[in-house]
């Protein structure tokens, strides 16, 4: 073979371990390429927050029934109450009963959470001993759980556990252990919109609410006089109307005890918080415009908190939390127009 | 024999690639079992006095006060109330994230002390006994009179 031969030999060999070379390179780094991108470290991929084993709170929620409720006797001599379903008067003047989502048609007041409610045709069947002014409300059920956007807990450690347990991200709680109705407006228990830890008052009057639940009275049981415990109550409630003029204010009664806490201990026991309960319910009565919500009645079985409802008689787990918080889903009042 | 050369040069590279590609999936899957390992792990292998229930994510990181923003995975059991039992794992998405996560912790922990003192003091004792690690971006924030079978079983997941 000639000199220019061989010469020519060596570039078409040089030439082609190149190409296959590059073409082999050019492999590897597509093979790289795709390898990465399946596993997310070119393209990022957020992780979503969210535990394998997180309970979806509403629909445990609308399992749930309360059928170890005692009904207790509605007619109970309280004159106000009507729990036939009825509206007494509803400024209605062609009797047409149909519904928009403001409820303007309907005769009561007009708020952005009446979409979140059916007033037209509540369940009544799972009522216990309200007192609301039929004059003033008509009840109506809790259908999306959109409702408590506007709505704010006020109470103990039972409230404390309620807020916790019922899984509503969107439901403001204002609860501590040992608080009491002399104490609560003035503690700075709540947070500020400045991120500040504040009193109540000073928390009502940055954030308006359309519904404000109240529960005291377990830490109060062992009080001399119960009178005080209602002066305190009515303080309280005059000093949130000031700041929330119209917002629906609920006062849910005391839930009761086990029955092996009852019949041992001197203070917590349920002859005493039926005492308690009954001064609370006129006390409601008294103003009108507050409602009083006999939510003891979703846990009570036999007058007493079940054994398997608490570990020390008091203190609700999350299955009678959540027949707690059904029965103010189920009993919510809406006012009437004037 | 150069191209053979050339192609068993290729798959070499491709075990590599694999080998490593492996090894970064079972560093993730590992990682990504965590929060719910140890927190089962400290939920069914501890005795706890009072019943323990997990809370839905957002409202355990709103009880917390921690932006959602900064955690990857979460698990919180609270107790009725009747005790100071608790339960709480956290994977931040960053070691930064951890840190604010564990002040956050601290601060539970604080306030826990502060309201079991007033309300049911024999309850700081067990308060005592708290863990509150921090390790790497995960933190564990626990209250069980056993703190000795805490730490094990915590030791025993994350190392």
């Amino acid at each position: 073979m000639s000199v220019n031969n061989k010469r020519l030999a060596r570039q078409r060999q040089l030439r082609n371990r190149t190409i296959m070379v590059v073409a082999a390179t050019a492999i590897v780094a597509l093979i790289i390429i795709i390898m990465a991108i399946s596993k997310g470290n070119i393209v990022k991929k957020k992780d979503s927050n969210a535990s394998s084993t997180e309970s979806s709170s509403k629909n445990e929620a609308d399992d749930k029934n309360s059928n170890n409720k005692d009904k207790t006797d509605k007619n109970n001599g309280n004159e106000d109450n009507n729990t036939d379903g009825e509206p007494d008067s509803v400024n209605n003047n062609d009797g047409d009963t149909s519904t928009d989502e403001t409820g303007e048609q309907a005769g009561v007041v007009t708020a952005e959470y009446l979409k979140y409610l059916n007033y037209e045709n509540p369940d009544l069947t799972k009522k216990g001993d309200d007192y609301y002014n039929t004059d003033m409300f008509i009840p109506a059920s809790v259908t999306d759980d959109g409702y408590f956007d506007t709505a704010l807990l006020i109470g103990d450690s039972r409230t404390e556990g309620l807020g916790l347990y019922c899984g509503l991200s969107n439901l403001d709680i204002i609860a501590a252990k040992g608080l009491t109705i002399d104490s609560v407006m003035d503690e700075p228990i709540a947070t500020s919109s400045t991120g500040e830890a504040c009193t109540i008052e000073v928390f009502l009057s940055e954030k308006k609410y359309d519904n404000i639940y109240i529960s005291f009275g377990l830490n109060e049981l062992g009080w001399y006089y119960y009178e005080v415990f209602i002066d305190e109550y009515r303080k309280m409630i005059d000093t949130i109307r000031t700041s929330q003029p119209n917002a629906t204010i609920y006062v849910e009664n005391i839930l009761p005890v086990s029955a092996a806490l009852s019949e041992q201990d001197e203070v917590y026991n349920n002859p005493n918080v039926d005492k308690l309960n009954q001064m609370t319910k006129e006390l409601c009565q008294s103003y009108k415009d507050v409602i009083y919500l006999d939510v003891a009645s979703s846990v009570k079985v036999d007058g007493v908190l079940p054994a398997d409802a608490s570990s020390d008689g008091r203190h609700c787990n999350v299955e009678y939390c959540n027949k707690w918080m059904d029965y103010i889903r189920n009993n919510v009042y809406i006012k009437k127009t004037n | 024999m150069k191209k053979i050369f050339i192609l068993g040069l290729i798959c070499c590279m491709l075990g590599i690639l694999s080998g490593c590609g492996s090894k970064e999936d079972g560093s993730a899957e590992k990682k990504e079992l965590s929060v719910e390992e140890l927190s089962n792990r400290l939920f069914s292998e501890l005795t706890y006095e009072d019943s323990l229930s997990m809370l839905n994510n957002e409202v355990a990181l709103k009880y917390y006060g921690i932006d959602p923003e900064i955690v990857k995975s979460s698990a919180v059991y609270i107790s009725t109330g009747a005790t100071a039992e608790e339960i709480a794992v956290f994977e931040a998405v960053s070691n930064g994230d951890a840190d604010t996560i564990y002040e956050a912790c601290v601060k539970r922990k604080d306030t826990q002390i502060m309201s079991y003192s007033d309300y049911k003091p024999s309850e700081t004792s067990r308060l005592d006994h708290h863990v509150l690690r921090k390790s790497g971006r995960f933190v564990v924030f626990c209250v069980n009179y056993d703190d000795n079978e805490v730490n094990r079983i915590i030791d025993d997941v994350l190392d």
